[in-house]
């Protein structure tokens, strides 16, 4: 099995539960002997963990901010003319 | 909130009640403007977004569920009034993501695979640096590739959920998720690799 292969479709397909059986032994075969494949990996996971903590703020134990007092006020009278 | 407190809200939001309007918008409008911020990446556009997504919100009170949470039920409809506004935008042409991608040779292997990744996972995460460039690669995405991986990676919708909010099949989504995760990870490579 290729690089290109293992990068481009067994990954995404690994990371979605995809494999059948015997294509994760193909993977991890490959793997096992592929160095820069598994730096691919690890990069990879890294990549995915390092978003997901950039995604979230770096105030994320403190509140939400308030919201503007003039978009409150903006959406409020955006209801009351609903309303009418 | 507790849930007698938010029972009571919707019951006071479902008779239409303004005071506890006011209050849906105070308590969780902070979050779901932080949401369309970062999907839209302008302060007018996800003030816009926030607002309609209220209203919507006020419109449709009836068919929330009882045992729902008001929190999440507000989120879904911020991240879909910021895909809409992010649908009427005028689009610009996208850099084509094949520039960001590995490469590979006629033989299969990667070209300039290049050397490990530095530090632990650990330390990556500990430095306001690293999440501060990691922000800034992600903005270098082409938006459409950009926008799924928004969704389903920090937004954390799944695929199917991801798929019907952006009008794609869910084979699309998983292509779509996979590209924009390897493009980030090559603009982050030259940041992070071992010297």
């Amino acid at each position: 099995m290729s690089c290109r292969r293992t990068i481009d479709d067994f990954l995404m397909r690994y990371f979605e539960g995809g494999l059948t059986l015997s294509e994760r032994i193909r993977f991890n075969l490959h793997l096992a002997m592929c160095i820069h494949c598994r730096r691919y990996l690890d990069s990879y996971r890294k990549t995915m963990a390092l978003e997901k903590a950039a995604g979230a703020s770096d105030d994320d134990s403190q509140p939400p901010p308030d919201m503007p007092e003039q978009l409150v006020k903006a959406i409020l009278a955006a209801r009351a003319a609903d309303e009418t | 909130m507790s849930s007698p407190d938010e029972s009571r809200l919707v019951a006071a939001l479902k008779a239409g009640d303004a005071a506890a309007f006011e209050q849906m918008v105070r308590l969780h409008g902070g979050r779901m403007l932080a949401v369309a911020r970062r999907l839209l990446r302008s302060e007018e556009d996800a003030a816009d977004a926030v607002q309609d997504a209220f209203l919507s919100a006020f419109r449709g009170i009836d068919g929330f569920a009882e045992g729902s949470q008001l929190s999440t039920w507000l989120h879904r409809i911020a991240v879909n009034a910021a895909l809409m506004k992010l649908r009427t935008r005028r689009r610009h042409p996208e850099e084509p993501i094949e520039d960001l991608l590995p490469k590979f040779c006629e033989d299969g292997h990667r070209e300039n695979p290049g050397p490990a990744w530095s530090g632990s996972l650990e330390r990556l995460l500990e430095s306001k640096e690293t999440r501060q460039l990691v922000r800034e690669c992600i903005d270098r995405l082409p938006e459409s590739y950009r926008t799924v991986l928004l969704l389903r990676d920090i937004e954390e919708l799944d695929t199917e959920e991801a798929a019907t909010a952006l009008g794609m099949t869910t084979n699309a989504v998983k292509v779509r998720l996979h590209r924009a995760r390897q493009a980030l990870r090559e603009l982050l490579d030259p940041h992070l690799r071992r010297r």
